[in-house]
């Protein structure tokens, strides 16, 4: 192994330290951040958008729509996913910026809907990194 | 501006589109699901114009269309407001779980009603609805001579000079084709084994008449038929593949009766023509072949060369009328040639109807009887419900307090009913492809299209229909009914608020038990009628079981062996060979009476069998009975010729005189004559003795007196029957029947055998016990009869279910008023009798209704009943009685739970 070979094998051995960690602080939380998982597509767009700003639904379509490369989700969907989210405590009502229209409802990522996405995102990486071992995918260009 | 109608537009449409969501969704998200869709239609219109918007719209449609639905079903969240469907659904699904004997017999009602429905729809939609398979089968007749007025038939043959009429006419008859059917023997190879098949002998434009072409090769020329007609024959789909479906066969040459023939077509596996006859079910060809004769040089005076049937095609869209008039046009030019035969009278049907005229009778009465049966199913059905729903009174009450509203608690209780219907619907479908495959094999094998019934989707589709409205209607009813109960009048029952006078008891209040009064009645009137047509199609079918159609099929096994006229060119060869064949067939074991015949009865139908039917004119020279009119004094009638053993083997009735004497005399020709000739010509004195002229110059003396042997229906004699010796008249004797000691079928095999030993190129075929085609003539009463009878007991039953939960449904409800009679000094066997008299009287007031009902079936099956009045007393008066029995029974069972109360303890509970 040269000198990279060895910083990735390090790295990757602290990665799976820092999830094994990362749990053990996370168990009693475990359970309920588990029960989400996996989410839906829909559901974990829809989180990314709402973890930088609060939005409205066509601003969280607008982020996604940014975002590229992804299909936009229909509005029905959305809606449903929203209301699904509000329920499970993922999400919750925020109110409107001054700046905008009052009758806009407009949503904010909840604590619980933070882990949520975190510990998704952590699932679909692991993921993909298995699929980069097995010759699936491309394997990243370190820089 | 443009741009702002167009998004005024499109916000129409997406509120449109939200109207599939539910009410709840739209009242919470609404708003806002619309107001995003507002923001992407100006985006999109910005992006990319009205290319952009249109696709918008489309896809919010989609969109619509996939969550409006899937927001029913599943909700998002659960509001605060009841009624969701799928939470409904869930709910239903618990509850039904929780009621596992209401569940079976409302699906084992729904199972039975449906697949008896499904059953007789699909022969129904089989046999008549579905059209025929031929180009424009509205166009084709059959048409046929009535003799009805001279003592014949009504649908008899025609001669060969009145079909060649049919063909030259003009006019709306387009065309038309003569039938004959014979029976040679096929051999594919010169010296090959023969084997028996029907042959149609046809009018070479049959083909293009009935619109069909075969699938291998070509059909017959116009100009192939008549006397220089080349040999050519074109088979029949079930030959072909018999012969090993070799599509080389066309070009090949095949041996009928000796001679060789041409197949030049196979006909496709579709085709399948029957012709069909009064006498006899339809029979199906194995191959055809053009006259070897031209139709008009036919005798039309030789009633043994009258056997054509005709198929003709008039022009698309004439009326019925005009095809008649135009048939009676060419009565006219029949009857103006032979102006001194008696007219003759033509008559049309159409080929439909001609085919089905037969079984309409059981068609219409099982129609019937299936109607009936899921009448007093659906009544059951309410009746369940109804009870289910009181039952839940109490529980409806609470949740009206809590909020629910009335539509919501309906639904609730409709999609439990619609729930139980479709899959009442699916298992009935089930039952029904299983009843089907019963029916067919029960089916008399004249069935019209009988290989053709079986449940396809489309009757599946149709029966849960049904059955999904059946649910639904015999839920909303009382369900309806149910909702408008007043939580105040539910919650009264409760014991602690006894002080409020009780109006009503634990099965619900007044109006609750006029309903189920009602249904009893309703179910008690249907059973009644459906019992009375069940007794009479059962005492139908037991009077022609027990007549007696001249002959003992008992131990009687009879064969075909068809003797070929090349192979015994000499007369006393022919004879020489029917000694031998009886003298081997007494020598096996068991055997008892050997004889032979020309024409076996019930048999003129049976395919293998021979349609031979002779029949001569005779008269009585001399007789008493003679009015001296020479048209009066002869007589039309079926010339059997048998050997002598024929009489015994088959145990005919002797009435007067002697049967064939063992040893013929010589110059004497015997013959027997039935009753019905004795009666007419010899009312006074004796025929024994008498002497009548026959063919050939020869005169018959008459030795005896039979009964006749009843060639075509059971119950009923025929034409006037002579019988001549085949010894003295016919060489190539075709039907063998022997008598044995045991079962006969056992000596099958040993018959074979024995013709085998005697002459080994001489087919045997169509080896039958007597005892089976017997039954098989009777199979179409039978099945009429076995499937009536089950839908009246199973209504019979049903009903007795009625009125037993009624009963004891009422000595619940009427326990506290029961037991304080008792307490103020009347006996126990008297609150029996007044709970019986409740049910006594449903049942009495049921029978009554059901009079009027019972009319109308009477005169409806009567073309079903063979010797048995519509209102026949002795059929009345058992179903009457039986129904009683049978309720009271249903009513006493529970009403003797009165003599278990104890009316101290009763009031010391309240």
């Amino acid at each position: 192994m040269g000198t990279r070979g060895a910083i990735a094998h390090g790295v990757t051995g602290m990665r799976a330290a820092y999830m094994r960690g990362a749990y053990f602080f996370m168990a009693t939380d475990r359970d309920r951040i588990d029960a989400h998982l996996p989410l839906r597509p829909v559901e974990f767009h829809i989180l990314l958008s709402l973890a930088t700003a609060d939005r409205h639904g066509f601003g969280i379509i607008e982020d996604i729509e940014m975002r590229g490369d992804v299909a936009v989700p229909d509005v029905g969907t959305m809606y449903r996913a929203l209301a699904r989210m509000v329920e499970s405590g993922l999400i919750e009502a925020a109110p409107s910026p001054h700046s905008a229209d009052p009758r806009r409802s407009y949503y904010r990522i909840a604590a619980l809907g933070v882990r949520v996405a975190k510990a998704e995102a952590r699932r679909l990486d692991a993921l993909a990194h298995a699929a980069r071992l097995g010759g699936l995918l491309d394997k990243k260009k370190t820089t | 501006m443009k741009r702002e109608w167009l998004v005024r537009l499109s916000e129409r449409w997406f509120r449109l589109l939200l109207r599939l969501y539910p009410a709840d969704f739209r009242d919470g998200l609404g708003d806002d699901v619309l107001d995003t869709y507002s923001q992407r239609a100006r985006v999109a219109l910005d992006r990319s114009g009205l290319t952009g918007l249109a696709w918008l719209w489309i896809r919010a449609c989609l969109d619509a269309l996939r969550n409006g639905p899937g927001e029913h079903l599943r909700p998002a969240v659960s509001w605060r407001r009841t009624g969701n469907w799928g939470r409904d659904f869930e709910l239903a699904r618990r509850r039904l779980l929780r009621s596992p004997m209401f569940v079976a017999a409302t699906l084992g009602t729904l199972m039975v009603g449906l697949g008896a429905f499904a059953v007789v729809y699909t022969a129904v939609d089989k046999i008549v609805l579905t059209p025929m398979p031929y180009r424009e089968p509205d166009g084709l007749y059959v048409v046929w001579r009535d003799q009805s007025v001279s003592g014949g038939v009504a649908r008899d043959w025609l001669a060969g000079p009145d079909v060649a009429d049919l063909q030259n006419a003009h006019g709306v008859i387009e065309g038309a084709a003569g039938m004959r059917l014979s029976v040679p023997a096929l051999s594919v190879r010169a010296d090959g084994e023969p084997q028996q098949v029907l042959a149609m002998l046809t009018s070479p434009n049959i083909f293009d008449l009935l619109g069909a072409t075969p699938i291998i090769g070509r059909g017959f020329g116009a100009h192939e038929v008549g006397p220089t007609r080349p040999p050519i024959i074109v088979l029949n789909h079930a030959l072909w593949k018999r012969l090993g479906s070799d599509p080389a066969i066309v070009g090949s040459q095949v041996w009928l009766s000796g001679a060789p023939y041409t197949v030049i077509g196979v006909m496709g596996p579709d085709f399948r023509f029957v012709r069909h006859a009064t006498l006899g079910p339809p029979q199906e060809p194995d191959l055809y072949i053009p006259f070897a004769f031209h139709l008009a040089d036919q005798d039309p005076r030789d009633p043994n060369q009258t056997t054509f049937a005709a198929v003709m095609r008039v022009r698309a869209g004439t009326l019925p009328e005009r095809a008649a008039a135009a048939v009676d046009a060419v009565t006219r030019v029949i009857n103006a040639r032979n102006h001194q035969t008696p007219r003759v009278q033509l008559h049309a049907i159409h080929l439909k109807d001609d085919l089905i005229a037969p079984v309409r009778p059981t068609l219409l009465s099982l129609g019937l009887a299936a109607m009936f049966l899921v009448l007093v199913l659906t009544v059951n059905l309410a009746s369940l419900l109804l009870a289910r729903a009181t039952e839940r009174e109490r529980e409806f009450a609470v949740s009206r307090a809590l909020g629910a509203n009335s539509a919501a608690i309906l639904r609730a209780i409709v999609i439990e009913g619609g729930a139980l219907g479709f899959m009442g619907g699916g298992l009935g479908a089930a039952a029904g492809w299983w009843g089907a495959r019963f029916l067919v094999a029960l089916a008399p094998l004249d069935l019209p299209r009988r290989s053709e019934i079986a449940l396809d989707w489309r009757v599946a589709v149709v029966v849960i229909a049904v059955g999904l409205g059946l649910g639904v209607m015999a839920a909303v009813l009382p369900a309806a009914w149910v909702s408008h109960v007043s939580a105040f009048v539910s919650l009264r029952r409760d014991r602690s608020l006894a002080m409020l006078p009780v109006m009503s008891g634990i099965r619900g209040t007044g109006a609750t038990q006029r309903w189920r009064r009602g249904i009893v009645v309703a179910q008690v009137a249907l059973t009644v009628v459906l019992l009375f047509a069940g007794g009479l199609v059962a005492r139908s079918f037991e009077r022609l079981v027990a007549s007696d159609p001249g002959f003992s099929p008992a131990h009687v096994l009879t064969f075909r062996v068809a003797m070929d006229p090349r192979l015994f060119p000499e007369a006393n060869e022919a004879f020489a060979f029917q000694e031998r064949v009886e003298t081997a067939l007494t020598s096996l074991p068991g055997v008892r009476g050997v004889g032979a015949t020309a024409a076996l009865p019930l048999t003129t139908s049976a395919p293998q069998n021979s349609v031979w039917s002779w029949q001569e004119k005779v008269g009585f020279p001399g007789a008493p009975g003679n009015a001296g009119d020479a048209q009066r004094d002869s007589v039309l009638v079926d010339i059997i010729a048998a050997r002598a053993g024929y009489i015994d083997a088959m145990s005919m009735h002797i009435v007067d005189g002697q049967p064939f004497t063992r040893n013929r005399p010589d110059n004497v020709y015997e013959t027997l004559i039935d009753r019905q000739l004795a009666r007419r010509f010899f009312p006074t004195g004796t025929p024994i003795g008498a002497s009548i002229p026959f063919i050939k110059g020869k005169s018959l003396r008459v030795v005896g007196v039979v009964r006749q042997t009843r060639l075509a229906n059971l119950h009923e004699d025929g034409r006037p029957q002579l019988f001549i010796r085949a010894e003295d008249w016919v060489r190539n004797i075709p039907v063998w029947v022997i008598k044995t000691t045991g079962d006969p079928r056992a000596l099958a095999a040993d018959v074979r055998q024995v013709i085998r030993r005697i002459d080994p190129r001489i087919p045997v075929s169509a080896v039958q016990a007597m005892d089976d085609i017997v039954t098989d003539a009777l199979r179409q009463q039978r099945i009429s009869a076995v499937m009536i009878g089950g839908f009246a007991i199973g209504a019979l039953l049903l009903a007795s279910m009625g009125l037993f939960g009624m009963i004891s449904g009422s000595v619940v409800r009427r326990h506290g008023e029961l037991a304080i009679r008792l307490a103020l000094g009347a006996n126990h066997r008297r609150m029996v009798h007044l709970a019986l008299g409740e049910g006594v009287v449903l049942v009495v007031i049921g029978m009554v209704l059901a009079v009027p009902g019972v009319y109308a079936v009477g005169d409806l099956i009567r073309g079903l009943l063979v010797d048995v009045s519509p209102w026949d007393p002795l059929t009345l008066s058992t179903v009457t009685i039986g129904l009683l029995v049978v309720a009271l029974a249903a009513c006493y069972l529970p009403a003797r739970r009165v003599m278990r109360i104890d009316p101290a303890s009763l009031l010391r509970q309240s």
